[in-house]
């Protein structure tokens, strides 16, 4: 055996060049992944308490930053940045016990009081301290879910220098930024969960949806996202396409205008709304019409909430609710769905005797005129209450309204409805083309990236 | 410990060496099978004795009158009718219990349409409780059922369960006195039988300064005096067993251990073989491209080995160090065992998938330069992450991840020749 293996050893190097490449299944290391988004985030800082971070935003975050605890793909709460926790009887007061040994992206050690800023600034109502090396999460009111809580995006640890920066402990490091054009990312070498396959990640923002699909087919890009009325159009093409479950809510948020501030009249423009045929014409038939806030495998009680459109009633509402203004309804210019959903809408509102006026906005340079906007609200989470819970934390006008149990989530849900200041239209998935070279993808249902586990399969010479 | 729920209560590969000694045996065999079977159906239905309670009351709680109740049952999840029904007999063997009658709808005072749903959390009972324009909604929680086990379908290969655990596994051995060790990401485990359970006896940190690499790897070695040898990427461990289980854990980069007297050097940041290949006794060490895994097959100047690349090639090498041919769709395991079938070797080979599809192990016969498979490959309910020859030669571990369950599943794999 032992001659036969030098033997072996002498000629095989020569020789393995002669083959051509087959196939593999163990993860590659290295390779540049490019990925090109519609999107153009002006910050990479996903921690901005007043605003909902965009999917865009979530998704990024996840790649440069960490947080203490992780949900698995059963949902279930995974140490992060926090190797252990415990909490008391009553779910107030939490303990936190840092992973030893992460270091920023700048190569600084990752300090405990770093972590208590971070999440000081991210959640005003929870009194965040030090107690010795661990970190204290306290509050007034019973914190049951909090571990869901912190695997939010918001609650990333977010290291602000004072060169005005952000740094992170993420798996990625940012090697080159120009907000709303590109990012570059670099492979982490000393990432505590282990260096990602990839050496980097070039994304490209502000590719029309039609620039993606060419740069995909002409080998410009790996990842790129499809319209959701160009799925069938794409899998018939022989792309590969990935979908998340329904992870955004398109909804209609009414501004605090005098000109809208009759519930009668925003409830009208509720009950008018096809959301059916939206879902099958717009989407067609992807995602779900929402009545809800969440979608149906999030909550488990998003049946209950029956899509109805009510014409007639509409149209009773609005001649209660005196002469009707003509609204203006505004949108992302750079967003085709959500500018086919306003015009739906204006179209719908019209048969209920309601006047509405679509145009498109730079999302960046955003104006207060509008009476209601199309609003794309990502799911902060798979679990059910941080997901809810993150939506009240924005459009609640009683604040955040803490809500536990699938009863007080349904109750939390018609109470933020209530009003009918946020209109729910539909719930809408990602979906992602890839190109053939992409291995060990894993579309998360709620949506999102998990790059770190991403590999590029080598290419064929 | 609660991996010990998974898991036989004896080794499937033990039971497999027991010989047959009498029709007794298969008495008491068919009687265990009959005993399990008659009280499936009952264990099945316990799922929901508290999940149906807790709803009862909730439901009898809002209601008018216990005297005519109509109940439906509607399911928006994903398990099978069957189940469905389950849980409607033991709601409605609940309401009864609480003095409910229930009535067709025609005749009812009040309804309950319950709905059986399911979130990111498991399964949601939903009942609208009411009559006419006054309606309650109550709700339950519950949480995922284990999933129904498939039967392994294996013609001619074999695989014997060792160990299912939630967390990673990289190697799992199975001790001469019945013991199992388990080599996980952190820490390495001893299991033993003990009151007709599996238990964890003891467990010993893997001490490490730098950060795993994300695909970690690992190998456990036996060594003839009862201790044994943990190989990870930059540490090598040595320990024992007997007293108590030990592991002292440094910085090496000695290579691993691939075949008797033949090792090679791991990548101390990476997830393959270097390449660099040290014969034992001697200073030399040759060189292959970075390879993922290899298939040896000591058969003199007739050997061969089976190395798969980390450029996605698995190629066949002879003993005057030709690549003879390369395989195609075959994944980056590769493993050699020895068996009473065919020529005596088989390569062992899986698929050509990522980690999140199922992979399959395929047994190959080496015929004339090609691979010829033999049988129906095993199939897996996801990814293999691990497969390694095992000292005797005849079997090979193999550790695959459920996709379904999350868990780790660790099998012994051998040849099994038709007859």
């Amino acid at each position: 055996m032992r001659r036969s293996a030098y033997l072996l050893f002498a000629a095989a190097s020569l020789l393995l060049a002669l083959c051509p490449a087959a196939a593999e299944s163990r993860p590659r290391y290295g390779g540049t992944l490019r990925l090109e988004l519609s999107a153009s985030p002006a910050s990479l800082d996903p921690v901005q308490p007043s605003a909902f971070p965009t999917s865009a935003q979530q998704q990024l975050s996840a790649l440069i930053f960490d947080r203490l605890v992780e949900l698995d793909q059963r949902g279930m709460p995974q140490p992060g940045l926090a190797a252990s926790w415990q909490h008391d009887p009553d779910y107030r007061r939490w303990l936190f016990h840092l992973r030893s040994g992460v270091l920023l992206h700048n190569g600084s050690p990752l300090l405990p009081h770093l972590v208590v800023m971070s999440l000081a600034a991210s959640n005003p109502n929870w009194h965040v301290r030090l107690q010795g090396e661990e970190i204290v999460i306290e509050s007034a009111s019973p914190l049951p879910n909090l571990l869901a809580e912190l695997a939010c995006a918001r609650n990333a640890i977010v290291v602000h220098t004072e060169a005005g920066t952000v740094v992170g402990t993420g798996p990625f490091r940012v090697s080159a930024w120009e907000p709303g054009k590109r990012l570059t990312l670099t492979a982490n070498e000393d990432y505590w969960g282990g260096r990602p396959f990839l050496d980097s990640v070039e994304i490209t923002f502000g590719r029309s949806q039609r620039d993606q699909a060419l740069d995909l087919q002409l080998g410009r890009a790996d990842v790129i996202e499809v319209a959701l009325d160009q799925i069938r159009r794409a899998q018939q093409d022989g792309q590969r396409v990935v979908l998340s479950s329904p992870a955004e809510l398109i909804a209609l948020a009414f501004s605090d205008k005098p000109s809208v501030k009759d519930p009668a009249l925003r409830e009208a423009i509720s009950l008018s709304i096809d959301r059916s045929a939206i879902q099958n014409t717009l989407l067609q038939k992807q995602g779900e019409a929402a009545a809800g806030l969440l979608p149906q495998w999030v909550s488990g009680y998003s049946f209950l909430f029956r899509v109805i459109a009510g014409v007639d009633r509409a149209r009773q509402l609005r001649g209660d609710s005196g002469p009707a203004p003509s609204l203006t309804l505004a949108y992302d210019w750079s967003d085709p769905l959500a500018r086919a959903i306003a015009e739906r809408v204006s179209v719908n509102a019209h048969d209920a005797g309601v006047t509405i006026q679509p145009y498109g906005e730079n999302l960046q340079a955003r104006s207060a005129n509008a009476d209601l906007r199309v609003v794309r609200i990502p799911l902060a989470s798979g679990d059910a209450a941080a997901a809810l819970n993150s939506i009240s934390a924005v459009f609640s006008r009683q604040g955040a309204l803490p809500a536990n149990s699938p009863e007080e989530l349904y109750a939390l849900d018609r109470v933020l409805r209530s009003d009918f200041r946020l209109i729910p239209i539909v719930y809408v998935p990602q979906a992602w083309a890839l190109s053939p070279r992409v291995k060990n993808w894993v579309t998360p249902r709620e949506g999102g990236w998990r790059l770190a586990d991403v590999w590029l399969e080598e290419d064929k010479p | 410990m609660q991996a010990e729920c998974y898991n036989p209560l004896i080794p499937r590969d033990l039971r497999f060496r027991m010989p047959r000694r009498s029709q007794c045996v298969f008495f008491l065999v068919f009687l265990t099978i009959f005993v399990a079977l008659i009280s499936a159906a009952p264990a099945a239905a316990q799922e929901w004795d508290a999940s149906s309670r807790e709803l009862a009351e909730k439901i009898v709680a809002h209601v008018q009158s216990r005297s005519g109740l109509s109940l439906t049952v509607k399911n928006l999840s994903s398990l099978p009718q069957s189940r469905v029904s389950e849980a409607q007999r033991a709601l409605e063997s609940e309401l009864r219990h609480r003095g409910v009658t229930l009535v067709a709808s025609e005749q009812a005072l009040e309804q309950a349409g319950v709905t059986l749903a399911e979130n990111t959390s498991g399964y949601l009972w939903v009942a609208e409780v009411g009559h006419d324009d006054s309606w309650d909604v109550v709700m339950v929680q519950m949480p995922v059922l284990a999933p129904a086990e498939r039967a392994p379908a294996t013609k001619s290969l074999r695989r014997a369960p060792l160990w299912t655990q939630p967390e990673p596994m990289l190697d799992v051995t199975s001790l001469g006195d019945g013991g199992l060790l388990v080599l996980g990401r952190d820490s390495i485990s001893l299991f033993r039988v003990q009151d007709r359970k599996w238990q964890l006896v003891a467990s010993a940190a893997l001490a490490h300064s730098r950060p795993w690499p994300r695909d970690l790897r690992g190998r456990l070695v036996l060594q003839e005096d009862g201790s044994f040898r943990a190989y990870l990427p930059g540490v090598q461990c040595a320990g024992t067993i007997q007293p108590q289980l030990n592991a002292a854990c440094r910085a090496s980069d000695d290579p691993w251990p691939l075949s008797t007297g033949v090792n090679a050097f791991f990548s101390g940041r990476r997830n393959y073989f270097t390449g660099a290949v040290k014969l034992a006794g001697s200073s030399e060490a040759g060189n292959l491209d970075p390879f993922y895994s290899v298939a040896m097959f000591p058969q003199g100047e007739r050997g061969f080995w089976i190395v798969a690349f980390t450029n996605g090639t698995a190629r066949l090498i002879n003993t005057r160090g030709e690549v003879v041919t390369t395989f195609n769709g075959w994944g980056g395991e590769v493993a050699g065992i020895a068996s009473d079938c065919g020529s005596g070797w088989q390569a062992l080979a899986t698929r050509a998938v990522d980690s999140t599809q199922l992979d399959a192990l395929a047994a190959y016969e080496i015929v004339n330069r090609e691979a010829a498979a033999t049988g129906v490959p095993l199939e897996f309910d996801g990814p293999v992450t691990a497969m390694w020859s095992a000292a005797d030669g005849r079997s090979a571990t193999v550790i695959a991840r459920n996709l379904r369950t999350g868990s780790y599943e660790a099998f012994s794999v051998s040849a099994v020749c038709g007859r």
